[in-house]
């Protein structure tokens, strides 16, 4: 599997709804803490599917502006849901991650493990904290007891390219969900 | 600013077993008893560790380079991704990293101050 047919993004058309609702509510991985944060849904209720105008859209509760970045494997035609990452700007200087979930073949121990599905996922949301002004960390919660605190280097001010996750109008065009 | 020595493979692996073990705690796992040998590995099936638990050994390793030697290296980046061979593989695989990462950076630092200097 290479890593170069996987793409972000943080849109994604309605049609992916089911293979949506099977990573994040019917995954093998679910008892699996640290593949899945789920001590941030145990606070903040599960997260909820919503399709708005043909986009789906993932609402946490009552947590405003939370923002989803998927991972998609393409390949020909098609295009498959592997991960989502769920996040959103906690405060002034901290983002804070409520939700990750990949497919179980992309796990760490998973067929796929090399394409360390979860930790790109967490990356690039660190990428993107760094170009937020004033975001100075990104937190990921293991357990009821313990989150965990990644800084985020050049707080706003960081200058390396960045992979920029697609956006609606670059990728869907003729791919399927699979 | 010279640049830095490049610290020795024992002394990076020692690192990266305490950044592992802490790690491991942190996720309430067990310690494996032969954890910190070069073929432990990180990735894959028989990994000691899940996803986030490399993510935290990755950023404690930054956070230690940048300590100790007051470097600033990413691990985490996309070159490391596209590599065909993850470098995440095994303790031995992340140590090569490590001390390529390191010398890159300190090379860089080194040339930096030279063309500092040249200009100066």
């Amino acid at each position: 599997m290479s890593v170069h047919n996987i793409f972000f993004t943080s849109w994604l058309p309605s049609h992916y709804a089911e293979a949506l609702e099977g990573l994040l509510y019917f995954n093998g991985l679910q008892d699996r803490v640290c593949e899945r944060i789920a001590f941030f849904v145990e606070l903040r209720r599960p997260p909820r599917i919503v399709i708005t105008d043909g986009i789906l859209r993932i609402h946490v509760g009552s947590v405003p502006s939370v923002q989803s970045l998927f991972a998609v494997k393409r390949e020909g035609a098609t295009a498959e849901l592997i991960g989502v990452i769920v996040y959103f700007r906690e405060s002034i200087n901290t983002m804070n991650v409520l939700h990750l979930a990949v497919r179980e073949d992309y796990s760490s121990v998973g067929h796929h493990a090399e394409a360390m599905l979860s930790i790109r996922l967490i990356h690039m949301v660190r990428e993107m904290a760094s170009r937020i002004k004033g975001v100075s960390s990104v937190t990921l919660g293991y357990n009821k007891a313990k989150t965990r605190s990644i800084p985020v280097r050049n707080g706003g001010h960081n200058q390396r390219p960045v992979p920029q996750p697609m956006e609606r109008s670059s990728w869907v065009g003729n791919h399927q969900a699979k | 600013m010279r640049p830095v020595p490049v610290p020795s493979s024992t002394s990076l692996q020692e690192l990266l077993r305490s950044a592992i073990i802490g790690a491991l705690k942190d996720l309430d796992k067990p310690i494996p008893e032969d954890l910190g040998t070069l073929q432990t590995p990180l990735l894959g099936n028989g990994a000691v560790l899940d996803s986030l638990g490399l993510v935290t050994v990755l950023v404690e390793m930054e956070q230690a380079i940048l300590d100790r030697w007051g470097l600033a290296i990413d691990l985490v980046n996309e070159k490391a991704f596209l590599q065909t061979d993850s470098p995440f593989r095994t303790m031995a695989s992340l140590t090569a990293y490590l001390e390529r990462q390191i010398r890159a950076q300190s090379l860089a630092r080194g040339n930096a101050r030279s063309r500092q200097v040249n200009s100066g």
